[in-house]
């Protein structure tokens, strides 16, 4: 909605609406500089999220997570699976154990990274048949054709200054539009919804196609900008999650570390977990004691529900590594739920096919307002200049 | 919908699309279908009356046409 300002004004000024109004004033040259400033780098997120809306196809193509056997027999023990990537990966430690039983039915992923490590920085994925407990392989997923593009999309390959950087285009964004709605509200009360003004000129189409076009996407746009937004917060989030509440938890039940393998297997530590969630509920991941998100003697198991909400809102179970008792069962806090929720709804990729294809027209039609409404701009200055000359 | 101005529709059109969205995350089997014809609510209208507008257009070109003649 870059330029529907200047040349709203010019709009407006003829339908006889408040044009020199200080708050329309304000809101056309907010609406002007967010535009333009996030121009380019809207560009580039509307390209990557295109591709990122369809990451599981594509990844599903180039095969980037091997696929298990298919077979009846029962699942084997998930440490035999552990035993088995550690043996083709000496000098190296175990993080988590992950499941993804709709995209990656009977396959385990184990995220391994240098022996020392307590974060996911250098982690890569070694991936198990949980029917033989075989390794299928190992991939960094930082590395794939659509990690590179998620790093680019959510981090501009910055790291986590990166996420901020994106959570400041996506407020961007999101002054553009609402600066944009507060601009076209006066100037919409004398033309009907949805006229393109045709045989007037380039810039008097361009502008009804901008403000049309802009009126369809306003409510996806402010979906995707606010989740954007949020999901700019994730590292900060997580890191006040580590130094709050897990902290707390690590206070209230911590005792002395054992060195080495963890005393109660991962298998004992998934079927506490299991059995003290509410029915219905899975195990997503299992993450090993010592680690940022688990304590030196805790098992933090991230568990979800059946569906909905619940799918999205994980349930976190720290059991203890030395007992195998479940010691605390806890709901995330607010901020890290909210961050959950804003996963799904800034890629779309919840709704099937007809969501995703949805969510790209959508990305489309926002990216072309932002072109032409940068042309609008363009064509508005040139036009003062040889008014001038 | 017809005697909505302009502005409001397009909040309506917004609000729609929105709780579309929204609601196909919380919902199951046909209420994520429902959803999904909210979500699409906005595209699927604009479509109509960029259909409906060119038909005007072209009706009005027939009869000034015609009136011509």
């Amino acid at each position: 909605m870059t330029a529907v300002a200047p040349a709203a004004r010019a709009a407006a000024a003829a339908a006889s609406v408040p044009a020199g109004s200080r708050w329309f004033r304000f809101n056309l040259w907010l609406h002007r500089w967010s535009s333009l400033l996030a121009t380019l780098p809207f560009l580039v997120l509307c390209v990557t999220g295109t591709v990122l809306i369809f990451h599981d196809e594509i990844d599903a193509a180039l095969g980037v997570v091997p696929a298990a056997q298919r077979s009846a027999a029962p699942p084997r023990p998930l440490a035999e699976s552990v035993v088995n990537v550690m043996a083709q990966h000496p000098g190296q430690r175990v993080l988590s154990v992950g499941f993804d039983p709709d995209e990656h039915p009977g396959v385990l992923l184990v995220s391994v990274a240098p022996a020392g490590d307590h974060g996911f920085q250098r982690a890569f994925a070694a991936f198990t048949d949980l029917a033989t407990a075989r390794p299928l392989g190992s991939k960094d997923l930082d590395k794939t054709f659509t990690g590179v593009l998620l790093d680019l999309h959510a981090r501009w390959f910055l790291g986590p200054l990166g996420e901020l950087v994106g959570a400041l285009i996506a407020l961007l964004v999101l002054l553009s539009l609402l600066s944009g709605l507060a601009v076209y509200a006066p100037y919409v009360r004398r033309v009907a919804f949805g006229v393109l003004r045709r045989g007037r000129g380039a810039r008097l189409l361009q502008l009804d196609l901008h403000n049309f076009v802009g009126a369809l996407v306003l409510g996806w746009a402010l979906v995707v900008s606010v989740t954007g937004f949020l999901l700019g917060f994730g590292t900060i989030a997580l890191g006040v999650w580590q130094h709050t509440e897990l902290t707390a938890v690590q206070a209230q039940y911590g005792h002395a570390a054992a060195a080495g393998q963890p005393a109660v297997d991962v298998d004992r530590a998934y079927r506490a977990a299991l059995a003290a969630a509410p029915a219905g509920w899975h195990v997503v991941s299992t993450i090993y004691p010592d680690t940022d998100f688990s304590t030196p003697s805790h098992y933090t198991v991230l568990l979800g529900g059946a569906k909905g909400l619940e799918e999205r809102l994980y349930r976190v179970a720290l059991v203890n590594a030395a007992t195998g008792r479940v010691d605390t069962m806890r709901q995330l806090p607010w901020y890290l739920k909210a961050i959950l929720v804003s996963q799904p709804l800034h890629f779309g990729d919840y709704g099937g096919l007809a969501l995703k294809l949805l969510w790209t027209a959508c990305a489309w039609l926002t990216l072309f307002i932002t072109g032409n409404g940068a042309w609008l701009w363009w064509n508005r200055r040139r036009g003062r200049r040889e008014a001038r000359a | 919908m017809s005697r909505l101005g302009a502005l409001p529709r397009t909040l309506l059109l917004a609000l729609l699309g929105v709780a579309g969205i929204v609601g196909m995350l919380l919902a199951d089997g046909v209420g994520d279908a429902v959803f999904f014809l909210l979500a699409a609510a906005p595209l699927v209208a604009g479509g109509w009356y960029g259909w409906t507008m060119r038909r005007a257009g072209a009706a009005r070109t027939g009869h000034a046409a015609h009136g011509r003649r």
